[in-house]
């Protein structure tokens, strides 16, 4: 049906009002408010600063500990998610028995909120708590992983992954089923050449989704808040302190808004950096949905 | 897990069949047994994996404070439902229902503006459709910590920090992004030809949108909402920032159990138990979509 111009006018209009209000505008403010002082508990000497906040920025040391953490966090958190979730793909396509219950329960973590999730990882990654007590278990030693500037970091991280994880072998497993037959048999051969078929045969037809795959994971897990917040809200000290919290602590604890306004401006120049970079690098693009 | 799932000999037996000769050599079988057992011990580690952290939260919540800490977890001893009356007697199911209020009128005002924008965008042809839906999409990059500034400080200005309207307006939008990019798929698949002869039969470009293609997209009018549903219902950021005691949402009551020196596990975790129910079974529900909405509709 060719539609009018009338009608798609008409059709639009609500919904971009409401980008233009709840979106744009704040965007737009952040910009601002990060050339100014904006300081919610000590007003009067609010004024225009230029890039003072950004020259703050640049020389904290916090502040750069932050911005790694998070490069840190997200990089554990996919280099868990994509091979696990690429590996509990080629499961489900094994088709066996239970296969459809599999499915049914990898939706489970995905579903749940966040914060939730934070909480009851926190409650198990307790000293003397169940993960303590299954590796002791399994012959390994436990130890208070979020209690311990070395390992709280990589351990939120990794419960992120948890989360997410079946979000990628979902997508993945449904991208291997649009898949002529003859490919997945290679990566059902006998032995040594498994890994080379997956490698060089399969994962190469489904490059462009592993990449807007990879893409969303990137994405998500640089500006995750819940899990890090409710698990170590940045400690201890700040030792797992992400850009997020950083931001959150800056605005809301200290109230120095336009500092964290340019913390902000930051984080989105990152985002969109990596992500042009990796749909560069990568030509994501193939793989999005008409 | 990683590592060793691709390397496990096990061909499937579909694929097995239609490749190999009916006769088979002792030792392939012997294998292939082996491989089918580790494959059925890896899918047993994941579905464990994935549920024994829920099933904690869902034990501790039914056992009394003595038995939060007492390792290994008793599966099955007498429930104790002193938690959830705790929770029940407190603020928690004024902030449950708002989770409700909240989610729903969301929903609502999401998909109806989700449909009407997805399909003129599907009948659309002009080069700025291209660029209207990366632009929408381009808004599901931004980190809500970020734009929360200039939100929660234009709320305290028009006085609408703690109130539904200042909330909801926020997750509209927040969802809609994907909504559009989620029914404009739909609508896609939707023949033009039905189309046209629903404009035959006299109907009006409108009349077309609702008695014709909305009809035949009412899976996908549920897959949506029911996606918008569960993202705003388990939404935390936006909430804490934005909400105090009158439109707090279920997450908001969280952080709350977590005292300075001890954290009330049982009550937690009854909250948290009942507020993971809808999103659970609704997920289960919509499991076919729940991939591509969670992906912001990004992905197939």
């Amino acid at each position: 049906m060719r539609t009018s111009r009338r009608y798609t006018i008409t059709a639009l209009t609500p919904s971009v009002l409401l980008f233009l209000l709840v979106l744009v505008f704040p965007t737009v403010y952040v910009f601002n408010l990060a050339l100014r002082r904006h300081s919610l508990t000590d007003v009067v000497n609010n004024r225009y600063i230029g890039v003072q906040n950004f020259v703050d920025l640049a020389a904290g040391e916090r502040f750069w500990s932050a911005a790694w953490h998070s490069l840190v966090f997200s990089a554990v958190s996919m280099a868990v998610s994509l091979p696990v979730g690429i590996a509990i793909a080629l499961l489900i396509q094994r088709r066996l028995r239970g296969t459809s219950l599999l499915r049914a329960v990898l939706i489970v973590p995905m579903v749940l909120s966040p914060l939730v999730v934070g909480a009851v990882f926190r409650f198990m990654l307790d000293s003397r708590g169940f993960i303590d007590w299954l590796l002791h278990f399994v012959g390994l030693g436990g130890t208070a992983f979020l209690a311990q500037p070395s390992t709280a970091l990589i351990t939120v991280a990794l419960v992120d992954a948890w989360q997410w994880t079946p979000f990628v072998a979902i997508v993945v497993a449904a991208a291997m089923e649009t898949l002529p037959p003859s490919v997945m048999e290679a990566a059902k051969l006998d032995g040594a050449n498994a890994w080379q078929e997956l490698w060089h045969f399969v994962l190469p037809q489904i490059r462009p989704l592993l990449v807007l795959v990879a893409l969303i994971r990137f994405m998500d897990s640089f500006r995750e808040f819940d899990k890090p917040f409710i698990m170590t809200n940045g400690g201890p000290g700040t030792s797992s302190e992400t850009l997020p919290i950083y931001l959150y602590k800056f605005a809301f604890q200290y109230y120095d808004m336009g500092y964290a306004a340019a913390v902000g401006l930051v984080m989105l120049v990152l985002i969109s950096v990596t992500s042009t970079f990796i749909v560069r690098r990568f030509r994501a693009s193939e793989g999005v949905a008409s | 897990m990683s590592t060793s799932a691709p390397t496990v000999p096990a061909p499937s037996n579909r694929g097995a069949r239609a490749v190999e000769p009916r006769a088979r050599s002792e030792a392939p079988r012997r294998r292939h047994a082996l491989g089918q057992g580790v494959s059925y011990l890896l899918m047993a580690v994941v579905v464990l994996g994935c549920l024994v952290p829920v099933a904690l939260m869902a034990r501790i919540a039914l056992s009394p404070p003595a038995e939060w800490r007492t390792m290994p977890v008793d599966w099955l001893s007498q429930p104790f439902t002193g938690s959830f009356r705790a929770v029940l007697s407190g603020n928690f199911p004024h902030a449950l229902a708002n989770s409700l209020i909240i989610a729903v009128v969301t929903t609502a005002l999401v998909v109806v503006m989700a449909s009407v924008a997805g399909h003129a965008l599907a009948r659309m042809r002009s080069r700025h459709k291209e660029r209207f839906l990366f632009f929408v999409l381009g808004t599901r990059m931004g980190p809500a910590v970020v734009f929360a500034l200039p939100l929660f400080l234009l709320a305290t200005k028009l006085r609408l920090v703690d109130t539904y309207v200042a909330i909801i307006a926020v997750y509209t939008v927040y969802n809609l992004a994907f909504a559009i990019w989620m029914m404009h798929g739909f609508f896609l698949d939707v023949p033009p030809e039905v189309e046209e002869a629903g404009l035959v039969d006299g109907l009006s470009e409108w009349g077309v949108f609702r008695r014709v293609s909305l009809r035949m997209t009412v899976p996908g009018v549920i897959a949506t909402a029911t996606l918008v549903f569960i993202l705003t219902w388990n939404e935390f950021f936006y909430a804490f920032v934005l909400t105090r005691q009158v439109a707090n949402t279920f997450p908001t009551t969280i952080p709350g159990y977590f005292g300075a020196f001890q954290v009330n596990w049982g009550e937690m975790f009854a909250a948290s138990t009942m507020g993971v129910l809808p999103p659970v079974v609704f997920g289960l529900l919509v499991r076919k979509w729940l991939a591509r909405g969670l992906s912001g509709g990004l992905v197939e």
